[in-house]
């Protein structure tokens, strides 16, 4: 571009964009091809029929759900700013020779642009039959979510990476928004129609537009007395908070308070935000529903192991707050041997577990007794009492090896990843982060499209779970083996004491989980389990062994043998 | 490498390679009527086979906990009936006739040859009757894990003060053909081999976590439907010259689930007694 005249700063805004982000552009826009193509591969007797597109729906679901997540990648336009230490609009686009009006204006606008695009090609797969929420409304709703999206990008830059619970809360509440028209067609209310939620959308999307020009104004004119009236009151409630005052005992004590301040509470934290604004006031409105209770705490359980993937990926670098990679100076030259750091981060991660399970269980413990409807869950704690000769210790027992493991399991997802951001390898972090969305999200196509299929038109012979378990018993014992192989390998140049001490913990875990396979397993309780929740009938044996394996997967042990070399190269490296 | 770790490695491994091999030996049997397959579960050795019928809706699975440890005396055969488990959908009405039928032409498919014990649990109960009635040659002995008797449906609804939710008959759905196979039961004329009915009155103990209307129903059951079905269930055991009944007070309608060791034992009983009667040798050369 250097001597070229660009033809006005407008365009070098929008030029800008799509020089960084043309790839999530291209992304988008061979997905939306690919699918167009893939839907033209079926006849006209599966696209234009209702139980035909039924079963289409999870791919073409899944496939306009990632190519609008790409568009709003690509208008995540935000850069760091190292003076203010934060991330908000690309503080170098402050002397452009334009308004604060024109500067927010111009990337809002093309965001709702490109997404309306995307959505308006895709409308032609996703909204064909069954219209629970109608094209105008979801195109509005989007629109309407890119600029609050913006907004929160940039007003709360200080926040950084923070914003994602902002962010995810907002989007919760347009998808509940969205279905409020929907709830019109039983409670006759003025304020359940479309046309007021349009109105109060636009109203609120002016009121969100507003906010990102003064939000911008300001942090472009270089903040002001109230730029930080947020942040200067959290650290004022930080200073009133008890702190130590006593000397560390040793050095190793000193890393592990710095790392549970960095990184370690951040996970607790969360989980108590989340059961504080969404799961309590959701479980207190559903409380008269039998049915919500399941869901309530399948999703209380689970997001504990949810939240642990991300943060582990966080925790598992040098420093969570930092986008390097690479050991600062302050952390290299710490007194700590290399595998001593390990075991200490090792020991934050468990504790951010104890923590956080001790959260869930406080939440339970009141939330159960008090005001949950439990006619569903006791439904399956009959079958349960029924199994187990009319006792009910058995299904404590069960329920603590079920809270053993999935705190073993939000362990690992914490520590598991240690090798990877502790080696200062950016391709394979970000490689790795890439397949665990990849993961994630073919398992959500693959559980929509089993889900569907067997809400859908029930084929002649039905599917036989069998043979997918069958694969898959051969995948994880493929896993097993391949888990202490490695181990064997990654351990080799670790201090003999180290792994005798580790390997006696992970011998303990691994016997309490096989026991509780075993309880869950034994008198066909899971058998009798699948039944009564309407599951397929699985090869009760195949179950076994799929439990056998799963208890030996669950505690880390090979790749966690390779985070001391990975931290040792990058910590020398400098 | 790390010596213990490898060793460990081997001995992972192979027990890996051990157990992914490890399934239950299910089988797929064509079916008579449309040719589509239905799965089954063989196990065992010996004579009689033992043959297991679930109740309405239940899969083979009904017996996870019975028929490992009846096939340690003899032969086993559960399946799931058409349109159940695993199985694919049959012809309709779902009566006791056409489920009979089904199960006779499963089991020569299958290559199980008579003598049959039967083993019908809650609407199992009138199918393996009906069965025993139209191929009585076959049938060694029965054995009824508290099954859904057809003056006690006829009692109960006598007693119903609200009319049930009316909807059109699903000829697909063995419920609502129920009063078809009760009819073919209440005709069917058994032969003369042991019967055992075991009869679930209980538990007396009601656990504390069932909700408070659940819990007066249960006592409602036991004060007045578990008398009644016991009477019942005793009336029609007694017409029976080698009649049986089992009462239990630990289980209520869930037998196959609350009391495996009881059915087993009551199976065991029933075998021995086909295995001593002269008359099960000639049925055995039948085909």
């Amino acid at each position: 571009m250097i001597g070229e005249r660009l033809p006005s700063p407008l365009s070098a805004l929008a030029w800008e964009i799509w020089r960084q982000k043309r790839w999530w552009f291209c992304l988008s826009a061979a997905l939306t091809i690919a699918a167009y193509v893939l839907n033209l591969c079926f006849p006209a007797a599966i696209r234009y029929t209702v139980t035909g597109y039924d079963r289409l729906l999870p791919i073409n679901g899944f496939m306009v759900a990632g190519a609008l997540l790409l568009i709003f990648g690509a208008f995540n336009y935000t850069g760091f700013n190292p003076q203010k230490e934060w991330t908000g609009l690309p503080y170098h686009l402050f002397t452009l020779p334009v308004k604060t009006v024109v500067l927010v204006t111009v990337p809002l606008a093309l965001g709702v642009l490109a997404v309306e695009t995307v959505f308006v090609t895709w409308a032609k797969f996703a909204s064909t039959f069954h219209e629970r929420i109608s094209a105008p409304w979801m195109a509005v709703l989007i629109g309407a979510y890119m600029i609050f999206y913006q907004t929160i990008l940039w007003v709360l830059a200080a926040f950084r990476s923070l914003r994602v619970i902002t962010l995810a809360l907002t989007g919760t509440s347009f998808v509940g928004v969205a279905f409020l028209p929907a709830f019109g067609e039983y409670i006759s209310s003025p304020w359940l129609s479309e046309g007021f939620g349009m109105a109060m959308m636009a109203g609120l999307v002016v009121v969100a537009f507003f906010i990102a020009w003064s939000g911008v104004a300001r942090q472009r004119f270089g903040g002001g007395q109230r730029r930080n009236i947020i942040r200067a009151w959290l650290d004022w409630a930080e200073d009133r908070l008890p702190r130590r005052e006593r000397p560390f005992s040793s050095g190793a004590n000193a890393q592990f308070w710095f790392e549970w301040r960095r990184s370690g509470r951040l996970l607790p934290l969360c989980l108590a935000a989340i059961l504080i604004v969404v799961v309590l006031p959701l479980s207190w409105h559903l409380r008269h529903e039998p049915g919500a209770v399941v869901w309530i705490l399948a999703w209380t359980l689970a997001t504990p192991m949810i939240l642990a993937v991300p943060i582990g990926k966080g925790f598992s670098k040098p420093d969570f707050w930092s986008s390097s990679l690479s050991v600062s100076s302050f952390l290299a030259t710490r007194p700590l041997a290399t595998g001593e750091w390990i075991v200490i981060k090792m020991k934050v991660a468990a504790l951010s577990t104890i923590l956080t399970w001790t959260l869930v269980l406080a939440f339970l413990s009141v939330w159960l007794p008090l005001w949950a409807n439990l006619d569903s869950l006791n439904s399956v704690r009959v079958v349960l009492w029924m199994v187990h000769g009319h006792s009910v210790y058995p299904q404590y027992l069960l329920a603590s090896f079920g809270f053993f493991a999935v705190a073993l399991i939000t362990w690992k997802f914490l520590v598991n990843g240690l090798w990877i951001g502790l080696s200062g390898r950016r391709r394979l972090f970000v490689g790795s982060a890439a397949l665990y969305g990849f993961i994630c999200l073919a398992g959500m196509i693959t559980l929509t499209t089993v889900t569907n299929r067997e809400e859908g038109a029930e084929p002649p012979t039905p599917y036989d779970p069998d043979r997918l378990v069958a694969t898959v018993q051969w995948i994880v014992a493929g896993a097993v083996m391949a888990k202490f192989g490695l181990a064997a390998w990654s351990w080799r140049s670790i201090r003999r004491c180290r792994v005798q001490q580790y390997l006696w913990l992970w011998i303990g875990g691994t016997v309490g989980l096989l026991s509780g396979a075993g309880l869950i397993w034994s008198d066909g309780t899971l058998s009798a389990l699948l039944m009564v929740l309407g599951f397929p009938p699985i090869d009760s044996l195949r179950l076994a062994s799929l439990l056998v394996f799963s208890a030996l997967l669950t505690i880390p042990l090979a790749r966690l043998g390779l985070a001391p070399t990975a931290l040792a190269s990058n910590r020398h490296a400098r | 490498m790390h010596k213990s770790l490898l060793i460990l490695a081997v001995l992972f491994s192979i027990g890996a390679i051990l157990l992914a091999g490890r399934h239950q030996d299910f089988r797929r049997i064509k079916g008579a009527t449309n040719g589509n397959s239905w799965r089954a579960l063989s196990a065992g050795r010996g004579t009689p086979t033992v043959v297991f019928e679930s109740g309405a809706g239940s899969p083979l699975e009904t017996w996870a906990r019975i028929q490992s440890l009846v096939g340690r005396f003899t032969s086993t055969f559960s399946y799931d009936r058409a349109g159940l488990g695993l199985s694919a959908k049959g012809a309709t009405p779902r009566d006791g006739e056409r489920i009979a039928a089904e199960l006779h032409a499963a089991l020569s498919t299958a290559q199980v040859s008579p003598p049959y014990v039967l083993v019908g649990h809650s609407l199992g109960g009138p199918f393996v009757r009906i069965f025993a009635g139209m191929y009585p040659s076959d049938v060694a002995g029965l054995v009824l894990v508290d099954p859904t008797q057809e003056d006690l449906v006829e009692w109960a609804k006598s007693r119903k003060t609200t009319q049930p939710k009316e909807h059109p008959f699903r000829p697909h759905d063995e419920v609502d053909c129920a009063p078809l196979t009760f009819a073919q039961a209440k005709t069917c004329r058994l032969p003369d081999v042991p019967v055992t009915l075991i009869t679930g009155i209980g538990p007396r103990e009601i656990p504390d976590f069932l909700p408070a209307s659940l819990k007066q129903e249960v006592q409602r059951d036991q004060e007045s439907l578990y008398p009644a079905k016991l009477k019942f269930h005793q009336r029609w055991v007694e017409s029976l010259p080698q009649g049986r009944i089992v009462i239990t007070e630990k289980s209520g309608h869930g037998i196959p689930w609350e009391e495996p060791e009881l059915v087993v034992e009551v199976i065991r009983e029933v075998v021995a007694r086909v295995r001593a009667s002269p008359s099960s040798t000639i049925r055995r050369d039948k085909p």
